[in-house]
């Protein structure tokens, strides 16, 4: 199964059309309340040995605070050593002061990474 | 300009000997001409149409029966072109992949080097889903999520 080398949450990214460079701008560590308009969410699969041309499910499953935001599937082939992922999120809701926003990574209904950005309360 | 530089009997001279597919692509991206194409292909200099045109003229000495004169300046464009990802980049390297002349020993088995090394590249794959149509019911939002279909790219390819 493939291995997760690099998961995060950003508010945008490029991916060179010439020289395929992924360039990730604004890491979301922290947000505030209300709805963020854009959330990408990146994660980049390394294969592993067995791996070649074959079909992955994976799931990204959004909370924040106790409720579920939603789960957003996206398959995909290993045809290379290395795979993007990129789920981009139009209108997230943040949710309360106080929580925490999880972005969990399943694949093939195993969970194998997730990252947390803490929710605060808008400045005045 | 560098295009016109590997036409040269100088700059064949330079590439030397002919060496296996793999050792050929190394020393020809060590060539400072590998440098000065990067540099003139960032600049604006060095477009597709000028690369066909510059392919075309020099595919246009090619004898049956004869060493081709420019099998190292084209084994050099697969090197320049190998980490540029436009439609004429990729057609270039596949086509001249696929030829099998005893007149060309040396380009085709480049641009499979090439080829090889371009898809050890990252594939990526982006999805957008709005979640949209936020519905309060009790003051707890309800949310649904719109996925829109998948773009897959291996390379997203400049028009």
């Amino acid at each position: 199964m493939p291995r997760v080398e690099l998961l995060l949450a950003a508010e945008s990214h490029a991916v060179d059309q010439q020289t395929n460079a992924l360039s990730i701008f604004n890491i979301i560590e922290g947000t505030y309340t209300g709805i963020i308009p854009k959330v990408v969410f990146i994660t980049v699969w390394k294969r592993e040995p067995g791996d070649e041309d074959r079909d992955f499910q994976s799931l990204l499953r959004v909370t924040s605070g106790a409720r579920q935001v939603g789960e957003f599937p996206l398959n995909f082939r290993m045809t290379a050593p290395r795979h993007r992922s990129f789920h981009v999120l139009m209108g997230l809701p943040a949710g309360r002061a106080g929580e925490t926003i999880r972005f969990e990574v399943l694949l093939n209904g195993q969970s194998v990474g997730r990252c947390e950005i803490e929710v605060s309360e808008a400045p005045a | 300009m560098i295009l016109d530089r590997i036409k040269t009997s100088d700059f064949i001279a330079t590439v030397g000997y002919e060496l296996p597919p793999e050792v050929m692509r190394l020393a020809l991206r060590r060539m400072r001409e590998y440098t000065l194409f990067q540099k003139e292909y960032r600049q604006g200099d060095i477009t597709s149409d000028v690369l066909r045109e510059c392919v075309q003229d020099l595919l246009g000495d090619f004898r049956r029966g004869e060493k081709f004169t420019f099998d190292a300046s084209l084994a050099f464009l697969c090197v320049a072109l190998e980490s540029i990802f436009t439609p004429f980049a990729t057609e270039f390297l596949e086509d001249l992949s696929k030829v099998h002349l005893v007149e060309m020993p040396l380009s085709p088995g480049v641009a499979k080097v090439c080829l090889e090394e371009r898809n050890k590249l990252p594939s990526n794959l982006q999805q957008d889903f709005k979640i949209a149509d936020l519905l309060f019911s009790i003051g707890e939002p309800f949310i649904r999520n719109e996925p829109s279909p998948p773009s897959e790219a291996k390379i997203k390819i400049a028009a």
